[in-house]
């Protein structure tokens, strides 16, 4: 038996439409055929069967507007009358009898106790068999389940000892299935280059309430005007650059971290964009940030300088093209026409997916953020 | 030291009734036959003699006029503790105590309060017929104001009717005519048992089970059962209704993820019903069964005593629920 879930079309799908179903409850599928047809935020898909099979039950009906991952229909294993008398739509290959570890039912009979207990033991439930009344799967056959491997081996595997388990919700989940969707599906890599900050800490000592993210900031939507290919994102077959620069900043909050983006960043003057900074930063903390302030972004800059970070490789924020990770800014010794001098320096790293542009364009955008910062009071 | 003897659920209730009478003069006790009569179950054996007839007051049969005039003592500053001869009565009353007693501290704003006991029985498994044996619990689930009490042993008996009787609101005392008999340890020192508290009275892994009233004995003598099957059970008394202690009944099943609970009401939209659904709705995740329920069925009562002994829920029903749950 399989699930159809409704899939993750694009990183900020939540939900997606039935638009029409192409198969009937009862009818043969193949793997990779067209079952249905959805509706993203942004454009109409339609959907492979996962695996062959009976479609023994169509779940969510044409026009439900149902949560990612949510099961919209079921493909059961193929019964044996279309074994016996096989038809066009089931070719023999799917026809092969398979030996099923559950004898009938659709669905897993598990007592709710069982299935808690399986998701927190990391048991596949569907492998274990039940010695409930009718079968059930209980919290015993789990924890008989959990115990098997041990028996096996003269040694007991350890695990720590357990302090709280908090469960994946809210900002913290959002974090984590946007960044596992970047790191599964972009083509990542990372380019660095050391920075002369003179400017920048003499630019901080005259105009000190001015944030050095807000020069970042506005430095790399100056850049992005020039390179406008890293202002993209990939969708499906399309690479979709934008004329409008948004660029994001990832701000650090109790419940998780939040990259609010701040409009036209490139129309904006710096003091502009450290106003605004400061009054994303409060939201952000307040927890009041809306959606207008969440999407849009093309761009994202993230500073782990205050906490003493020399340099790091941040995720890409999908869809986005790049990401822009600052370090501290540090007296180093820097050799200056054959002499050894202290002077303040930063190393900025830029991180691209290489599916939507190449090193070297990656590198002249780069070096345009690095001299913009170089001469910072330009950016003024 | 604390000194124990074994008294009756009947006297351990006299007890309870007599000790504070002797505490607070404003306690005074109104019912049929419950003074010259001394009580058709002898609960109130001798209380007039001791007290006099200020303090125990017969009245005519007339159950609106006892839960009526209990109303307006309580109202009037005394502390009442009427007696209802037969639970299947209280629909008379119900005006009284629905209506009036457990809505007027509410009502007023706090202004009034309604210090009252009603005590009645029920007389299932005595072949008092139809309209003499019921367990009607779960209508005053919907009587907000209004504390529901039913122990199932002579010490909580004791205990509950005193913290009942100082109690500064309503609260319906349901006695078990079967239970009067019944013996059971009784520490000679005073104490109280909280209202809205349930008591474990017995430790278990495997299967909770919740009993009110009789049937908590009757879940014990299963648990005994259970026992030589290797089933280990768990006996949740739950002494009061209403408030009801979910929280100590949660906790038990989260340890034991199965449930099932024994009440002689009748099973359709009965005190069963409502605990399986308060339970399911905290504690889905950690049930590895059904929530069964051990009631009565939806008849009336028999009078034929082998009927009747085929209607009342028992231990054996409990042991065939428990077994077959774990399979």
């Amino acid at each position: 038996m399989t699930e159809v879930v409704m899939p993750r079309l694009d990183p900020g799908m939540q939900t997606g439409k039935i638009v029409e179903w192409l198969k009937k409850e009862g009818e043969q599928v193949k793997k990779g055929e067209p079952i249905l047809v959805v509706e993203g935020e942004k454009t109409t898909f339609e959907i492979e069967a996962p695996e062959s099979g009976l479609l023994t039950k169509i779940i969510a009906k044409p026009g439900d507007d149902v949560p990612v991952t949510q099961t919209i229909a079921i493909i059961g294993e193929p019964s044996t009358k279309l074994e016996s008398q096989p038809t066009q739509t089931a070719p023999s290959e799917i026809s092969t009898p398979t030996p099923t570890p559950r004898p009938s039912g659709l669905q897993v009979i598990a007592s709710p106790a069982a299935r808690r207990l399986a998701q927190e033991q990391g048991v596949d439930i569907s492998q274990v068999t039940g010695t409930g009344p009718g079968g059930r799967i209980t919290s015993e056959d789990i924890m008989a389940a959990t115990k098997k491997p041990a028996t096996q081996t003269t040694t007991q595997s350890r695990s720590p000892t357990v302090l709280k388990r908090t469960k994946l919700e809210g900002i913290r989940k959002a974090v984590a299935e946007r960044l596992s969707y970047s790191a599964r599906n972009t083509v990542a890599v990372t380019i660095t280059m050391e920075t002369d900050a003179t400017t920048l800490v003499s630019l901080k000592e005259k105009e000190s309430h001015i944030a050095f993210t807000a020069l970042a900031v506005k430095a790399v939507a100056k850049s992005l005007e020039k390179h406008l290919i890293v202002n993209s994102s990939l969708e499906g077959n399309e690479i979709v650059t934008y004329s409008q620069i948004n660029v994001a900043l990832a701000i650090n909050t109790d419940q998780g971290l939040v990259a609010p983006a701040i409009q036209n960043t490139n129309n904006k003057t710096v003091r502009e964009i450290n106003a605004e900074i400061n009054e994303l930063a409060e939201k952000a903390k307040a927890n009041q940030l809306t959606i207008e302030n969440l999407t849009g972004g093309t761009f994202t800059v993230t500073n782990l300088g205050a906490c003493d970070v020399e340099s790091f490789a941040p995720i890409i924020n999908p869809p986005q093209c790049a990401i822009l990770g600052l370090g501290r800014i540090a007296y180093k010794p820097v050799a200056v026409g054959g002499q050894v001098v202290a002077k303040p320096t930063t190393m900025l790293t830029l991180v691209f997916d290489h599916r939507i542009i190449d090193g070297v364009p990656a590198a002249r955008f780069l070096q345009e953020v690095k001299r913009n910062l170089e001469n910072a009071e330009g950016l003024l | 030291m604390i000194k124990v003897r074994e008294l009756t659920y009947a006297d351990a209730l006299r007890e309870a009734l007599r000790e504070e009478m002797l505490r607070d003069p404003n306690v005074i006790l109104l019912g049929e036959e419950i003074g010259v009569f001394n009580g058709v179950y002898k609960v109130t054996r001798g209380l007039l003699d001791e007290f006099g007839p200020e303090r125990v007051k017969d009245t005519p049969i007339s159950e609106i006029v006892i839960a009526g005039a209990a109303v307006g003592m309580a109202l009037a500053g005394l502390k009442p503790v009427a007696e209802i001869m037969y639970m299947d009565f209280l629909p008379i009353c119900m005006d009284q105590l629905s209506t009036q007693a457990a809505k007027m501290r509410f009502m007023s704003g706090g202004q009034l309060k309604v210090p009252m006991v009603l005590r009645t029985q029920y007389s299932l498994g005595r072949q008092h017929g139809s309209q003499h044996s019921q367990f009607t619990p779960a209508w005053f689930l919907q009587s907000p104001g209004l504390k529901v009490v039913a122990p199932a042993i002579p010490y909580d008996a004791k205990g509950l009717l005193k913290t009942a009787i100082r109690d500064n609101n309503p609260v319906l005392f349901l006695e078990c005519g079967l239970l009067y008999r019944t013996k059971g340890p009784v520490p000679e020192e005073e104490y109280m048992i909280p209202i809205g508290k349930a008591d474990v009275k017995r430790k278990g892994t495997d299967v909770t089970i919740v009993g009110i009233s009789r049937l908590v004995g009757e879940a014990i003598t299963a648990a005994t059962k259970l026992e030589e099957k290797g089933i280990s059970a768990e006996i949740v008394d739950i002494r009061t209704i209403q408030p009801m202690d979910l929280d100590t009944i949660v906790e038990s099943v989260k340890r034991t993820s199965r449930l099932i609970i024994a009440c002689d009401d009748i099973k359709t939209g009965g005190v069963g019903a409502e605990i399986s659904a308060a339970v399911q709705e905290a504690a889905f995740d950690y049930l590895d069964a059904p929530i069964q329920r051990i009631a009565s069925p939806q008849t009336p009562i028999p009078f034929s005593p082998p009927l009747e002994q085929m209607y009342m829920p028992n231990a054996d029903r409990i042991v065939q629920a428990a077994t077959n749950m774990i399979g």
